[in-house]
């Protein structure tokens, strides 16, 4: 969430690089400080073969000793090694559909680490699946169930926090074919074309009886009372031309645009859980 | 009164999807029409409560909670008639029995 834009940039260069097929070398090496967000948004793309295009993604490792052990374990360029809960890199899995299998199998691997115990986690779990489902409505209108989504957990053990980092690479939230009318009935009622505001009006809920426009879709606000609720912290948002902060209330709109959806939020141990 | 039962958790999953088949496994579509639906038929019939217990799963989408118990009341055209004649536990989620209620009161308002 940290200068985002110059991320967004350096991820549009891969993604251009892997379109044309051009080999892909990532230089990582003088890297001193990168957040958790940005390291599993790097992770998600790289480890995601739609997007790679076939192409092999190489690269050297941060000689900072702490990042160097992340990217490692990470296999962000293709090592991957078996996962063990003693490393910060948990899992990275994707899929279509809304998966309660590997929803479930995350949040045990992430509860172990945190709780010293496999647990339940029912405010992950209902994110983690509406955020998958959103996925089918993020990508191009009548094509449900095309796009894929990322989903990489990763353990913080300075902090001892999981990140949960969603990530699908389709049309974006504010372009899906579930908002694209209500955009457009909330800039033609409210006299506003800004997608911040439009963020804002769906987490609050309030979206319905403002604009009285019929809408089943709950996944985001949703997400938001998870926050509210503390099922865990720090949640951020980046789609289209919106970053949020969400535990700071912050809406930033973006000049450089993100095509797809990136969701992340973090597990500690202060966050509701259940065994 | 007397009840009849519905566990979540051994009767349909523990892994509850969200709203329709076509984004994914255990929807709660089919949990209505396959379950919860010919429970509180049966429940009405015989003048039972239908106690549902939502415990040992891991987690609940808003959207399966929306499609079965908002999709029950908009079935009836009624929430009077589930609040009346059912009942919740959810130990593991102490928000989930407010928000099933909600998305009962709400489901015909759209």
């Amino acid at each position: 969430m940290e200068n985002t834009e110059a991320v967004l940039n350096y991820m549009e260069e891969l993604r251009n690089a892997f379109k044309k097929k051009q080999n892909v070398m990532i230089n990582l090496r003088d890297i001193t400080n990168l957040t958790n967000d940005a390291i599993v948004l790097l992770i998600s793309l790289t480890k995601n073969r739609v997007l790679t295009n076939g192409v092999a993604v190489r690269g050297n490792y941060p000689q900072d000793e702490k990042l160097r052990k992340i990217f490692i374990e990470s296999g962000v360029f293709g090592n991957e090694g078996s996962p063990d809960a003693t490393k910060n890199y948990i899992l990275t899995r994707q899929n279509k559909k809304a998966d309660g299998k590997i929803a479930d199998e995350l949040i045990k691997r992430a509860t172990k680490v945190i709780f010293n115990q496999e647990a339940r986690c029912p405010g992950i779990y209902k994110a983690l699946l509406e955020s998958m489902a959103n996925t089918c409505y993020h990508a191009k209108p009548k094509e449900i169930g095309y796009e894929t989504w990322w989903l990489t957990v990763y353990h913080d053990t300075v902090d001892n926090h999981v990140s949960f980092a969603f990530i699908d690479t389709g049309v974006g939230i504010f372009k899906s074919t579930k908002m694209n009318d209500f955009v457009s009935k909330f800039a033609s009622l409210i006299g506003v074309n800004d997608n911040r505001e439009v963020l804002k009006e769906i987490i609050s809920g309030r979206k319905r009886s403002s604009t009285h426009i019929p809408y089943r879709g709950k996944g985001l606000p949703t997400i938001f009372k998870g926050l509210e609720r503390n099922y865990y912290s720090n949640l951020k948002i980046i789609s289209n031309d919106v970053k949020a902060d969400l535990s700071k209330n912050e809406f930033t709109k973006l000049n450089k645009e993100f095509r797809g959806t990136f969701l992340y939020w973090e597990l500690n141990i202060n966050n509701r859980w259940t065994k | 009164m007397d009840k009849i039962n519905i566990k979540i958790s051994e009767d349909y999953t523990k892994i509850p999807g969200v709203r329709e088949e076509i984004e994914g496994d255990f929807p709660g579509e089919e949990f209505l029409s396959k379950i919860l639906l010919p429970k509180f038929q049966q429940a009405i019939a015989e003048k039972k409560i239908l106690f549902i217990d939502f415990d040992d799963t891991a987690g609940y989408p808003t959207s399966f909670l929306e499609a079965a118990f908002g999709g029950l009341a908009r079935h009836y055209k009624d929430a009077g008639i589930l609040l009346k004649n059912m009942e919740f536990k959810s130990e593991d989620d102490p928000f989930l029995i407010s928000d099933v209620t909600e998305y009962i009161n709400e489901a015909n308002n759209k």
